[in-house]
Formats: C-alpha cells, structure tokens, sequence
C-alpha cells in the first residue's frame, strides 16, 4: 500500500459538475430572478436556504441508514461511509442554521423562534454534533462506535419529521412548494438548479470525506499489524 | 497518477472558462432596479451577503478540515511504510 495511490476521479467530477451547476444558479439568482414583491432582495437567500436544507436531509437520513445498517452488520466501509455522510450533515445544518435566521429577521422580523421546523433542525444538527463527539471521544473506540450509531439512527425520524413540521404542526415556515409560492419561471430555474448543484456539493463532500476516513481506518489498522509484529519480535528475543 | 493529474489540469481550465465566460455575461443584463431596497428599515441586502459569505466560509472551512485531516493520514501512512521498510532492512 502507498501513500501516493492513485487518486480517484469520481469526486473530482462530482465538484465539477457542482461547481457549474452553482455558478449557474449564482448567475441565474443575481442577474435573473426579479426581487420578491414583499421580502426584497433578501428573499434571495431562499434559493441557497433550500438547498443546503435538502442536502443536510439527504446526507443525515443516509447517515442514519448507514448506522443503521453497521449496528446490524458491522463494517469500517460502511462506518466510513456513516460518519462523512453526518460531518458533511452538520456542515450543511450550520449553513442552514445561519442561513435561516438572516431570512427570518427581514421576514419574521426576528431571527429566532422557538417553531417546530427550526426547533427540529437545531435538534437534528445537535443530534449529529454529539454524535461526531462520542465518536471522537470515546477511549474504547468499538464502543464509541455502537453507542454513536445508535444515536445516530435516530436522525432519520428527526430529519422526516423537519420536513413535515409544517404540515403537521404548523409554524411560521412558509409552504413555498405546495403553496406555488415559486412567482415566476426564472424563480424555478434558479431554485433547481441551486438544489441540484447543493446537493451534488454535499455528495463530493462526502465521497472526499469518506475517501479520507478509509485511509485513517487502513493507517490505524497497519499500525496494530506492527505493534503486534514488534510484540511477537520482542517476545521471541526474550525467548 | 499522470493521467489523474491531466484530468485534474482539464476540469480545472473548464471550470475557470465556464466562470469567466458567465462572470462576462452576468455583467450584461444588470438592469434590476433594487434603489427602493435601500431605503429599507430593515437591510435585505446586508442579510443577504451576510448569509450567503457564512455558507461559502462554511463549506471553505469543511473542505480546509478535510484537506488538513487527509495530509495528516497520508503523513501518518508513509511514516508506517518508512517504519516498515527499516523493519525489512534489519
């Protein structure tokens, strides 16, 4: 095994097509989209606001599937895969977390409150950062690993539930989507194309994420090969 | 890891073509009248930049955390193999 092992190009072509599909929707939002007739320019953030949501969706249900799946059958591949699809989750959430309030002031006329969308996706992304930190700090690292995927199953109830916050409970989100709230076909254009570039970003990130975590599971894994060679070594010069 | 690196180079230049060209046609149509947006109580267009800037630092920040995780895996790794290659030489 090498370090310099050939890179692969799937990742690579994942940010390709994310990075144009972005620059598009950037161009599309700025030059094309009208300002919304109440919110104003500020309504623009709307476009990126539901993207980075459906990306954290899509990466913390996957998440949760993946844990699931390795507390029944445990695998390193399927662990890796897990754990990026949630790092990438709480990145995601944060810009959704930000995002969000900087909409709500202008529209709302506060940032935060206490509605069971927001309260939902602030649970989700604490879900997932304790999640992350049980794995980083747990000493026995399986057991770490058994108690942070069984956490972690619980973000896909939780991510369903964020999306149907509105229709069950209500709340001061608006139902753009079923609601035609889309005024125009500029407007349309602009919020598939930043969905799809969004969530494409999120699927590089988590493919160059996983790619990480295999080679720090294969480091570790050569690492106990050699103390146990160095063990049986010294145990037969004692011999 | 030649081949990879042409690809790298390729997608790199498209990426940049494709940024200036829409960058030079984004300029074109820059007709929309925001004027009446400035004189609002509260700032859209502050929110707006400030919102967009935290998710580009965001995912700036997530991309550096992963590059810096992935340097030190590769480092860790090739410690192991000059650690392996010494065993082998004894």
């Amino acid at each position: 095994m090498s370090a310099q092992a050939p890179r692969p190009i799937a990742p690579l072509l994942t940010l390709a097509a994310a990075t144009l599909l972005i620059e598009a929707a950037l161009y599309v939002i700025a030059a094309r989209t009208p300002p919304d007739v109440t919110l104003g320019v500020v309504q623009k953030i709307f476009y990126f606001h539901v993207g980075t949501a459906f990306a954290m969706l899509l990466t913390m249900v996957t998440g949760a599937l993946l844990s699931a799946l390795d507390l029944v059958s445990p695998s390193d591949r399927i662990d890796a895969a897990a754990r990026s699809c949630i790092e990438v989750g709480v990145a995601f959430g944060s810009m959704v977390l930000i995002s969000g309030p900087l909409w709500a002031r202008k529209s709302w006329g506060y940032y935060w409150t206490w509605e069971p969308r927001l309260t939902l996706t602030l649970l989700v992304v604490l879900l997932a950062i304790a999640v992350l930190l049980i794995r980083g700090l747990a000493s026995d690292g399986a057991t770490g690993r058994r108690i942070g995927a069984a956490l972690a199953v619980l973000a896909a109830p939780a991510s369903a539930l964020i999306h149907l916050a509105v229709k069950l409970w209500g709340g001061n989100h608006p139902s753009v989507l079923q609601g035609g709230g889309i005024q125009s076909t500029e407007m349309r254009i602009a919020f598939w194309v930043s969905v799809a570039g969004l969530v494409l970003f999120a699927a590089a990130l988590v493919q160059t994420r996983f790619r990480s975590l295999r080679l720090q599971q294969r480091t570790a894994a050569l690492e106990l090969d050699l103390s146990a060679i160095a063990l049986r070594r010294a145990g037969r010069g004692q011999a | 890891m030649k081949t990879h690196r042409i690809w790298a180079r390729a997608l790199a230049l498209a990426i940049a073509a494709v940024l200036a060209a829409s960058s030079a046609w984004a300029e074109a149509p820059a007709a929309q009248d925001l004027s009446r947006y400035k004189e609002e109580p509260v700032p859209g267009g502050a929110l707006l930049v400030a919102a967009y800037m935290a998710m580009w630092v965001i995912a700036a920040g997530f991309v550096g955390w992963t590059l810096l995780r992935q340097q030190k895996a590769e480092a860790a790794l090739r410690e192991l193999e000059d650690r392996l290659e010494a065993g082998a030489g004894r």
